[in-house]
């Protein structure tokens, strides 16, 4: 009880001096007051300089990480298992991932923008290379770690390739995975917005929306969008976080 | 009869720098179905080698391990030194681990395990994790786990090596009984003199590396053992008598 009353005393603070500082600015261009900011959330089916509400721009957002990461799933965690368990494979791959892997993903918007052209597709490619590394190494690392006692205990029951692969490399490596995916949604989650402050890359989002508010100095709109941002952001963090301790309890894992 | 013939053994392994390190060196010895055989060796002497060739998880250099006609694919139950337990599987879930790599049906795994569980005294831990358990437990349930696919033979690797001494005491008690229920032929490696006299029926003892079979011991005493009795410490001192490294 004591810990969370010192968790919420700085947020308090900082709410209250923003206020503070708000009121003595006198400047709503650099920062607005508290109640113009609360007055656009509690408001989200408000159409917003007619990009659509922070509802319908938080859907658009969503859609393309949800596009963008299930894709970036659907390759790495097949390929980091068979680069991790096969030697021969992950050394193939070995350069070339390493050689990518340190890009940061919005250097590749110019490129994805004159091979897949504006749109949806461009903003899910960028969110796919974001989300793509992260997974791909913890998959790896995951089924590299498995102890080849695990193994052994399956060989004696003269499991072949593909059973151990099912009941023990998968199931090992399935908490590194989680970890993996949650790191790479963060950084999706980020890409994604950056690529839609991109000009002309998608209108509509909430990163578009924020651009959007900065061109005519609307700077409430700014804050909330950039609120937004952060709550989805966390919410989805918890729900993997959620998963990683409920799911994977057999690890001992200390809070 | 012979459940098990091990003619000519050999296991030399080649390092990366092409080192050659020999490990066991013309091993010969059978073992008669229902013995359970002591293998008595000094630590890294190469008896946990001998045994994972036993269950085919490695290959030997020359030699080879007959078993007997009923047994032409063994069965293997082996039981590791430690933490073989799979983690994200409870108790159930180890214990049924075999029976399901061997296709068997649901419910025959639960009316199975249901008699292993209470045969080995984990009532009431089928839902537990194996970090939620003792050593002791965690022993049981890998003993569980391997008699479960009632195996030809069991294989223990210095299975109680890492337990404190009481627990280890009613553990070796418990093996007892549970081999003369099962009728398992056994071979149980060991570095503990104490510990061969008090399970075994015959004791090989092993020299250093490259190993091979030094001396022999039959155990004739009565089961349960009286560790304290004097006959019972005459077989012991002359173990360790042959040992003499």
């Amino acid at each position: 009880m004591n810990r969370r009353i010192t968790k919420i005393v700085l947020p308090i603070v900082i709410i209250i001096s923003w206020e503070l500082l708000a009121i003595y600015i006198n400047n709503p261009w650099k920062l607005p007051q508290l109640g113009s900011v609360i007055s656009i959330l509690i408001h989200p089916t408000n159409n917003l300089l007619s990009t659509g509400s922070l509802i319908d721009n938080s859907y658009y957002s969503l859609l393309r990480v949800v596009l963008g990461f299930g894709l970036g799933c659907i390759i790495s965690i097949p390929l980091g298992i068979v680069m991790g368990w096969y030697k021969l494979l992950g050394d193939l791959f070995d350069y070339v991932i390493e050689l990518l892997r340190p890009i940061p993903p919005l250097a590749w918007i110019p490129l994805i923008l004159a091979w897949v052209g504006l749109g949806l597709r461009s903003a899910v490619f960028i969110i796919f290379i974001g989300a793509f590394f992260p997974i791909l190494i913890n998959t790896i690392e995951g089924v590299k770690s498995v102890n080849s006692a695990y193994i052994d205990v399956a060989k004696t029951f003269n499991a072949k390739g593909y059973d151990i692969l099912k009941k023990i490399v998968i199931p090992h490596s399935a908490p590194y995975i989680i970890t993996g995916m949650r790191i790479g949604m963060g950084i999706a989650w980020m890409c994604l917005v950056a690529a839609e402050m991109m000009p002309g890359i998608a209108p509509s989002g909430l990163g578009y929306l924020i651009w959007q508010a900065n061109t005519i100095g609307q700077v409430s709109i700014i804050i909330a969008g950039i609120i937004y941002i952060g709550i989805i952001g966390l919410v989805i963090d918890r729900s993997f976080k959620y998963l990683e301790t409920r799911q994977f309890s057999w690890r001992d894992v200390k809070n | 009869m012979n459940k098990l013939e091990i003619q000519q053994l050999n296991k030399t392994f080649v390092s990366e720098k092409n080192n050659k390190i020999n490990v066991i060196k013309d091993m010969n010895f059978a073992v008669k179905e229902g013995e359970f055989l002591c293998l008595l060796g000094p630590s890294g002497c190469g008896k946990t080698t001998l045994l994972r060739i036993i269950a085919n998880l490695e290959n030997p250099t020359s030699g080879i391990v007959t078993w007997d006609q009923n047994s032409i694919q063994p069965k293997i139950g082996f039981v590791f030194q430690e933490h073989s337990l799979l983690p994200w599987r409870t108790v159930y879930g180890n214990i049924a681990f075999g029976l399901e790599l061997l296709g068997k049906e649901k419910e025959e795994i639960q009316k199975e395990i249901k008699r292993l569980i209470s045969f080995v005294n984990l009532k009431g831990f089928e839902n537990s994790y194996p970090r939620e358990l003792s050593g002791g437990m965690q022993k049981r349930v890998a003993i569980a786990r391997a008699l479960a696919v009632n195996p030809d033979i069991l294989l223990m690797d210095e299975p109680f090596v890492s337990l404190d001494a009481q627990t280890r005491n009613t553990l070796q008690k418990e093996l007892v009984k549970i081999w003369k229920k099962t009728n398992k032929t056994v071979i149980f490696i060991t570095h503990n003199v104490d510990e061969a006299v008090y399970l075994s029926d015959r004791v090989l003892i092993l020299t250093q590396r490259p190993t091979s079979i030094k001396a022999e011991a039959n155990i004739l005493l009565q089961r349960p053992r009286d560790r304290t009795s004097i006959d019972f410490i005459n077989i012991r001192k002359d173990i360790l008598s042959k040992m003499n490294y």
